[in-house]
């Protein structure tokens, strides 16, 4: 009967005589890494834009630009918080390397989800503002009010956008709560 | 060591083979694979002059593989990370491998989260004390799991 040693040397032979392409590897990793330099770049804009342009819309509301600039800077104002804390999550992410130990890396991964989760309701604030407005609209071109050329289309791309959101945030929750849920797996697994 | 070419010849395929010990499918498993390389190397300026390399790459691999089967749970419906065996054939599959390799990584992947951790690092040629320092455990606590994966992988192998 084989020992111990054996069966490990014979595992060790199969397992390592898997090996990979290597210079495919590198051109595909190569690319990865430039895209990903180029999503960070894309959302650190994105997010530092988002509350400039926010507070530029409210201010252009408030000196009588008209409701569409309340409207738009509210749904960004709404939105902000989620976008920061994505970005601060892929930051924190990107850092995390060789920083933890992998149960430590699950607990960070924890915490992203559910602070993520927890500020879902600012993509719903955000839905709602939205729809509101859109009903708005409509309701005053129902009215027969007199509205400017376009704004039924418009209104209907503000509900449109309204219900797309509404239905991302109830998957991300549901995504969420199941990533919490299989951390909770592996940690339990891990602390056994 | 900072280049991610060097990077690749010296650890590609082990790096390759932990990713395929968390992930069945091989498109999601390049993926992993892509994302352990992208952050090891985004994370060499931090490697402490006295740290080993082979144990700061292998638990960025871990670290990252973890967090990776977390969010596919998810898409998965369900809580099973991997798929059923066979249907992760593909002409471009990851790893060139015979069936007995093959056989092997399934059997690793069936193993327990913690007795799987240890094993494909022994497999990959770690110490004791470099699998402790990987995966922040103590180095009698990696001689027990060691014991435990050998026990289980050779109940699953001898079944087949």
């Amino acid at each position: 009967m084989p020992d111990d040693d054996d069966i490990l040397g014979a595992l060790r032979a199969d397992w390592q005589r898997q090996t990979v392409d290597t210079e495919r590897l590198y051109e595909r990793t190569q690319r990865r890494q430039r895209r990903t330099r180029l999503l960070l770049t894309g959302k650190v804009a994105a997010t530092i834009l988002a509350l400039p342009i926010a507070l530029w819309f409210l201010w252009l509301a408030f000196a009588g630009e008209g409701s569409t600039f309340a409207l738009a800077g509210g749904v960004l104002l709404a939105a902000f918080p989620l976008m920061l804390l994505e970005l601060v999550g892929l930051m924190k992410l990107a850092r995390l390397g060789a920083g933890a130990s992998p149960e430590g890396a699950l607990r960070a991964a924890r915490t992203q989800a559910e602070a993520a989760l927890n500020l879902l309701w600012s993509a719903r604030v955000a839905a709602l503002l939205l729809g509101a407005g859109a009903a708005g609209l409509l309701g005053l071109h129902l009215a027969d009010h007199a509205t400017a050329a376009g704004t039924v289309p418009i209104a209907l791309v503000w509900l449109g956008v309204a219900g797309a959101t509404w239905l991302w945030q109830a998957r991300r929750a549901r995504q969420l709560n199941a990533e919490i849920q299989r951390c909770d797996t592996m940690l339990s697994e891990l602390e056994g | 060591m900072a280049d991610l070419r060097d990077i690749i010849t010296a650890y590609g395929s082990g790096l390759a083979r932990v990713a395929a010990s968390y992930e069945a499918d091989p498109a999601l498993q390049e993926d992993l694979l892509q994302d352990i390389l992208v952050a090891v190397h985004g994370s060499l300026p931090s490697l402490k002059q006295a740290e080993s390399l082979a144990p700061f790459v292998f638990r960025i691999a871990h670290n990252r593989s973890v967090t990776h089967v977390m969010r596919q749970a998810a898409r998965r419906k369900g809580d099973l990370p991997n798929l059923p065996e066979g249907q992760a054939e593909t002409p471009e599959q990851l790893l060139l491998a015979d069936e007995r390799a093959r056989m092997v990584t399934t059997a690793v992947r069936r193993l327990p989260l913690p007795y799987r951790q240890v094993m494909t690092l022994v497999l990959e040629d770690l110490s004791y004390a470099e699998i402790a320092e990987a995966l922040d455990i103590s180095v009698s606590n990696v001689g027990v799991r060691v014991n435990r994966a050998k026990a289980r992988l050779r109940e699953m192998l001898d079944a087949r």
